[in-house]
């Protein structure tokens, strides 16, 4: 036999034997590999740190109760840096082999990534994304927080309710977050359903050297309310400008975006409780539940939270892993890479039915038709420097 | 067919070497033109706009991102040809923020949040593979002709230059046409791809990656580009997380190291030519 032949032969035997083995080979999943995109740099690695805290609380909890059907989590961490080119790299890489994938954490990753996700029918769960951003990625991308508008419905309207003397508002927002400046067209829709007129709506750049100017726009057009979607800082600045320049009824402020952030009553509270009396739009407060307390002890170990009086929106990590978890197990999911498109499909049908889920750390929550869940969110007042609760959501749309 | 996250570390690739090399183009003629950033954007903005608002076909809006931006380039050049290195450096820096804020503002192309949902381009590897042909060709031709080396000649001594007859001004119009041009490209492509625009996308970051990929690849030919840009985006992608979350150290090291010892990049002229020479001897 020549050896052109007996080569031929060899590389066929080969082959055959390979993808016979490839065939023929029991797929074996001994873990569940659950890519997590999250930022760890970049300007918002403050909030992926904690992101990150919420959810590895999540994994040792679940792989220390047995994991998933037996088998533990493993998170595949994939830094989209809060760059829309990376993170559309990590959601590629991501949706090759993964059932599901938890994230991406910020607005803007969630905006290029959901697509991604619908398009190759992938569930996701993006944490910070409103439910606006992820309507183009329906039903392949849920939002674990509240609706905007509801929210907007909700605080709007309750804060007019308790200040029935306002007639004319001035909103003042951070103009380069996209999140931010949807709820606030959704804050001035409320308000002038409710016949109030937005006098103005300032632009003050994060972080400004000199709130005055910003003070002496809103006091000119003489308005009864302020709603002001800033950060902590700014937002003290602006309060204790108000203050000085004759503005004190400060239950006529209404404080949203920072109201969560525990710096806004440790810096009010240097102030001199400059902020006593405002009211806060609060995504979460300090529930009784046993495992929040446990996060809370947790969330204070770690750097820069030491003084935390209740978990942050970051919390929602947590939930979604078990959400991640519940809806494997209820599905029978086995992460059988042959059978991963329908796995996929009856994990997304699932998450999208989920009615009366115990989250852990809110209460049990449902999803609503648009893709959020209908997490309460609060609206406080301020009193010696400390958020007291007033009404939540769903007291409201009870009444409603 | 190759798995979609291949595809698109491919296309990354691409858009950043067609950006890079519209960096280098003005850069080899004395100039630092930060207008292939803005380029980028408005042929996005452009191409995402009339495909998903207008539904103009994808191949109509890819071409018509890439003129447009062509055309922008072309207004602004003359009144930026006559600046100085310096003056257009700081200008054309202020051009990206002043685009950038104007696209935040602009409401009927989505304003802070951009648009979304933009649809992509069939085949876009073979796209990206002709444009880098096409481009590498062209910039190749260039060096080589009796334009790159008064750009050389410009780059070493703009006043020697203008006294021996070479026209700067003329220059300058025609390397940020092609320059901007250029970035038109890579931004309809990265725009396609991503299926995303948005005001952050291109911006300073962009500008700084870029100018890391010339500086460390070689600002005297174009191969420089085309080896380093795949090998520095890539390095966050396969390095273990924890050096991977320090690219940006790594990045700031590598183009002091290289400013520092070997101004011209790792592949320079120099180089190539000794890797000629080599290769000729070894025919012999």
């Amino acid at each position: 036999m020549s050896k052109y032949r007996m080569v031929v032969i060899m590389v066929l035997t080969v082959s055959l034997t390979f993808c016979w083995g490839q065939l023929y080979a029991a797929p074996v999943v001994d873990k569940w590999e659950i890519p997590f995109l999250n930022t760890w740099t970049g300007v918002g690695a403050g909030y992926g740190a904690l992101c990150d805290y919420f959810q590895k609380a999540a994994v040792a909890e679940i792989n220390a109760s047995g994991g998933i059907a037996g088998k533990p989590i493993v998170m595949k961490d994939c830094d989209t840096a809060m760059d829309p080119t990376r993170a559309a790299s990590c959601m590629k890489k991501a949706i090759e082999k993964s059932l599901v994938i938890l994230g991406p954490m910020t607005s803007l990753d969630t905006q290029v990534c959901a697509p991604i996700a619908a398009r190759e029918q992938v569930m996701c769960l993006p944490v910070a994304a409103g439910v606006e951003t992820i309507e183009p990625a329906r039903p392949w991308a849920v939002a674990l927080m509240f609706s905007n508008r509801r929210d907007a419905d909700f605080i709007m309207n309750t804060w007019i309710d308790r200040n029935p003397g306002i007639k004319k508002v001035v909103m003042m927002g951070v103009p380069t977050i996209a999140q931010w400046k949807a709820r606030g067209v959704f804050q001035k829709e409320f308000l002038e359903k409710r016949g109030i007129t937005v006098l103005d709506n300032i632009d003050v750049a994060s972080v400004a050297v000199d709130v005055s100017s910003v003070v002496i726009r809103t006091l000119k057009s003489e308005p009864d309310g302020i709603v002001t979607r800033l950060f902590p800082a700014d937002t003290v600045r602006i309060a204790s400008e108000l203050q000085k320049r004759g503005f004190t009824k400060k239950e006529r402020i209404f404080i949203h975006e920072s109201a969560d952030a525990p710096e806004l009553y440790s810096m009010s509270a240097e102030s001199g409780n400059v902020l006593d009396g405002a009211y806060v739009g609060l995504t979460t407060i300090n529930y009784p539940y046993p495992e929040n307390q446990k996060l809370l002890e947790g969330l204070r170990k770690q750097k820069g939270q030491e003084k935390a009086t209740k978990l942050m929106w970051g919390d929602a990590f947590y939930v979604a892993t078990y959400i991640i978890k519940d809806a494997i197990e209820k599905t029978g999911a086995t992460g059988d890479p042959t059978k991963l498109k329908e796995e996929r499909v009856r994990i997304k049908d699932y998450i999208n039915s989920m009615k009366n889920f115990d989250s852990r750390v809110w209460g049990t929550i449902s999803i609503l038709p648009d893709g959020s869940f209908d997490t309460p969110v609060y609206i406080g007042q301020i009193r010696d420097s400390k958020p007291v609760t007033i009404s939540s959501t769903s007291e409201y749309f009870k009444k409603k | 067919m190759l798995p979609i996250y291949a595809e698109n570390l491919l296309v990354t690739v691409t858009v950043f070497i067609l950006l890079s090399w519209a960096f280098y183009l003005p850069l080899r003629g004395g100039q630092l033109f930060n207008g292939p950033v803005f380029c980028a954007a408005l042929s996005g903005y452009f191409a995402a706009y009339v495909t998903k608002v207008l539904g103009w076909p994808v191949p109509i809006g890819f071409v018509g991102g890439v003129l447009f931006s062509g055309i922008c380039s072309f207004g602004l050049s003359f009144i930026l040809a006559p600046l100085t290195m310096f003056q257009m450096a700081v200008v054309t820096i202020a051009l990206i923020f002043i685009v950038q804020t104007t696209f935040r503002n602009l409401e009927f192309l989505g304003g802070v949040i951009g648009m979304s949902g933009i649809p992509g381009i069939e085949n876009i590897l073979i796209v990206c593979a002709v444009s880098i042909v096409v481009c590498v060709v062209f910039l190749n031709r260039l060096d080589k002709s009796r334009w790159g080396r008064a750009m050389e000649a410009v780059e070493r001594d703009r006043d020697m230059a203008s006294a021996m007859g070479v026209d700067i001004t003329k220059m300058s119009v025609v390397l940020q046409i092609v320059s901007g041009t250029m970035g038109g490209l890579a931004g309809v492509i990265y725009t396609f791809n991503l299926g995303t625009v948005h005001p952050e996308i291109f911006g300073f970051g962009q500008l700084l990656y870029c100018y890391t990929i010339v500086f460390v690849g070689g600002r005297d030919t174009p191969w420089g580009t085309l080896i380093f840009a795949p090998i520095l985006w890539l390095i966050p992608e396969f390095f273990p997380k924890a050096i991977a979350e320090f690219r940006n150290v790594v990045f700031g090291a590598i183009i002091i190291i290289f400013l520092l010892f070997r101004p011209k990049g790792v592949i320079d002229k120099t180089l190539i030519s000794a890797l000629g020479r080599t290769f000729r001897f070894r025919k012999a």
